[in-house]
């Protein structure tokens, strides 16, 4: 159904460099990323793996040492890598909105809560500039719609005032005060503990789902991304490696790194040491040439180490991007491969 | 209200700190070599004499009890004797302390414009043309002496280009304006009298910029310093992705933050600029009590010298209280935490 409209944003190719001390840091490799109209994507992947600077460049927020070196981003129409600077900032105000990590760093600390999310209503063009009353009605309006108590006072006081989960509450009032396409939420849970987590993850997805917004979620929890996606992109060392409908990804994981972070995820009832994935991410300054996993894949075999493998599409959107899933490949080396531990 | 009762609380210890400045300065000068009742009368005044004004002057009595006769005639303005110009030293820095005054809040005026102006500016693009030229011209500033500058500008805006007057306060065919604060170009604005303000202005020009230059160029720096470092934060980061203008964003959300360590910094200079504008003054022959108080030194006219470093002091009280009072209005968590940052 969804799948058969455009999509709203659509990442080709992209590469980002860091410029680091001694020489550049390739980051994203080459990254394909299609979102549809009201389609909710979890990204997961290890920390260092590149989901921030992913979700950053779709609002050019970049830190300054970050090169985009290559690719597109569309989003809407625009053009978002070659936009100008009023054009750019028509879109932050009024169809993107973004969740930061940290709600005890992603609020300025010496306005107040009101201050910070009437500008941004001033700057949408959700009412008029000058009329004070309309701002301050709509920013009680949004952090109502957070089910903030008392948003009245929450108004005049400071973040430090406030709660972590109070702090993220706002946050995600101020996001979606404006937006009214596309949502990017950056691990928003990962500095709550487990009961507010909830309470926070719910909202999204039900404030979303209310405009019927996109979604791009950052998480590396899969129960979160089980909780909140249609569809779960798991990124390895700047790109994406496996992307697949929620339920199949969850039951048929096909990539081995995708393999070894679902063995990596604690049970409750497990009482074994979990095997989870040997080694760490390659050096960004010096990647492998080949597939990025292959120096910790217990399958790789030689054309892994040669050239980066393509999507394979094995059928219901499921896509991956290994060579064991190249039909060229003779199966005996396939079995062989996968035989090795 | 919290705000109020910081100030009160802050001021309320400012006078335990004067009391402890006021004991200082009374043991150097007591301290300090030398028979006060022979500086005073002469060497060739006879020991009668001498002893008569020790029994007048409480000379004989223990330290405490001569402390509190001192104290006593210092809070009602009675220092004593100049020696050097034989008059009571209140009224000697009555009449020099105005004119250095008004030479300072020139400068300040130039430092607080100059320095956060150009760190600003000079943080939106770092390592642009601006923050480079910026840069390398700021080690000039850092490294060059007033005094230096000071001859600088009379060669080049008094001797070649006979722009500005060279030395004094008025030039010899103006009549100073009535008094009424003793800042002649406010003076000058008040009575009328704008040929005065005017060229009393001119005279301040040249000595305050000389004065102002390293402030400037060390304020510009802390100020950038301290906005690089707040720009790297998510809330910024978060704020861009709303939507609001880079100029606001620099000006007001991230310039708030980023203001205390150079507001600190500003204030302070210009406290020590009492003491240091001796330098400016005596290159441009400028009746200040800075240049009062070094003469008093080098004359060993004690009582001028005490006058002058308790007026230094008491102004470095309340530059720090207003420092104080400044940075809790630009951070709440000062304000209303009663901390320190």
């Amino acid at each position: 159904m969804v799948e058969q409209k455009q999509p709203i944003l659509r990442i080709e190719d992209l590469y980002i460099n860091y410029k680091v001390y001694g020489g550049y840091s390739y980051v994203i490799d080459g990254l394909n990323l299609n979102v549809f109209p009201g389609e909710k994507i979890a990204l997961v992947g290890e920390s260092g793996c590149g989901k921030t600077t992913t979700v950053k460049s779709i609002l050019r927020v970049l830190p300054k040492q970050a090169k985009i070196a290559g690719g597109s981003i569309v989003f809407d129409g625009h053009d978002v890598l070659n936009i100008k600077p009023n054009e750019l900032n028509e879109v932050r105000r009024r169809k993107m909105s973004m969740i930061f990590q940290d709600p005890t760093a992603s609020l300025n600390p010496v306005f107040t809560i009101g201050k910070q999310i009437s500008d941004s209503i001033k700057y949408s063009g959700l009412a008029d500039r000058k009329d004070k009353k309309a701002i301050k009605e709509r920013a009680i309006q949004a952090l109502n719609d957070c089910s903030m108590p008392d948003p009245e006072r929450i108004m005049g006081n400071y973040p430090f005032q406030l709660s972590g989960g109070m702090r993220q509450r706002v946050c995600i009032a101020m996001a979606l005060a404006t937006a009214s396409k596309f949502m990017i939420a950056d691990e928003p849970t990962t500095n709550l503990d487990v009961t507010i987590q909830d309470q926070v993850l719910k909202l999204i997805r039900n404030l979303t789902d209310e405009k019927d917004m996109s979604l791009i979620l950052i998480t590396h929890s899969m129960g979160v991304a089980r909780m909140m996606a249609d569809r779960i992109c798991v990124m390895y060392a700047g790109n994406i490696v496996e992307n697949a409908k929620t339920e199949e990804l969850l039951e048929k994981p096909q990539h081995p790194y995708t393999v070894g972070l679902m063995n990596s995820i604690p049970k409750l009832t497990g009482d074994s040491i979990l095997s989870g994935i040997p080694g760490r991410l390659p050096s960004y300054l010096t990647p492998p040439p080949g597939c990025r996993f292959s120096t910790r894949c217990p399958h790789a075999f030689d054309s892994c180490f040669v050239k980066k493998p393509p999507f394979y599409d094995i059928g219901n959107g499921h896509q991956v991007a290994c060579y064991l899933h190249d039909k060229s490949v003779p199966q005996s080396i396939k079995e062989e491969a996968v035989s090795n531990e | 209200m919290a705000g109020f009762k910081y100030i009160l609380k802050r001021m309320a210890w400012s006078i335990f700190v004067l009391f402890g400045l006021s004991i200082l300065i009374f043991c150097i000068a007591r301290v300090i070599p030398g028979d006060t009742a022979t500086m005073a009368l002469g060497s060739t005044a006879s020991e009668h004499a001498k002893e008569l004004y020790r029994e007048q002057n409480h000379l004989n009595e223990p330290l405490p009890v001569q402390y509190f006769y001192w104290i006593g005639d210092a809070v009602r303005g009675n220092f004593g004797n100049s020696t050097q110009t034989k008059r009571p030293v209140a009224t000697d820095i009555k009449e020099f302390l105005p004119a250095t005054l008004e030479l300072i809040a020139f400068a300040a005026i130039l430092e607080i414009i100059g320095g956060i102006g150009l760190g600003v500016l000079t943080a939106r693009k770092p390592g642009g043309l601006l923050d480079n030229s910026v840069r390398v011209t700021s080690y000039l500033g850092i490294a060059t002496p007033s005094f230096v500058w000071g001859i600088l500008f009379m060669l080049i805006f008094c001797h070649w280009t006979h722009l500005l007057p060279t030395i004094g306060r008025l030039s010899s065919n103006i009549v100073p304006p009535k008094n009424i604060t003793g800042l002649y170009v406010i003076d000058g604005i008040l009575t009328g009298n704008t040929a005065a303000a005017w060229d009393a202005f001119k005279h301040i020009i040249m000595p305050g910029t000389a004065l102002a230059l390293t402030g400037i160029a060390q304020s510009a720096r802390m100020t950038r310093a301290s906005m690089l470092d707040n720009m790297d934060k998510d809330y910024v980061s978060a704020e861009i992705a709303a939507g609001i203008p880079m100029r606001r964003v620099m000006w007001v959300y991230v310039l708030r933050p980023s203001a205390i360590p150079a507001v600190s910094m500003i204030a302070l200079d210009i406290a020590a600029m009492l003491g240091n504008a001796f330098m400016v003054e005596q290159v441009f022959s400028y009746p200040g009590v800075s240049k009062y108080c070094l003469n008093a030194i080098l004359n060993k006219d004690l009582n001028a010298v005490v006058g002058v470093v308790l007026v230094i002091g008491v102004s470095f009280l309340l530059v720090n209280i207003m420092v104080d009072i400044i940075s809790a209005f630009l951070d709440p968590r000062i304000r209303l935490q009663g901390g320190t940052i």
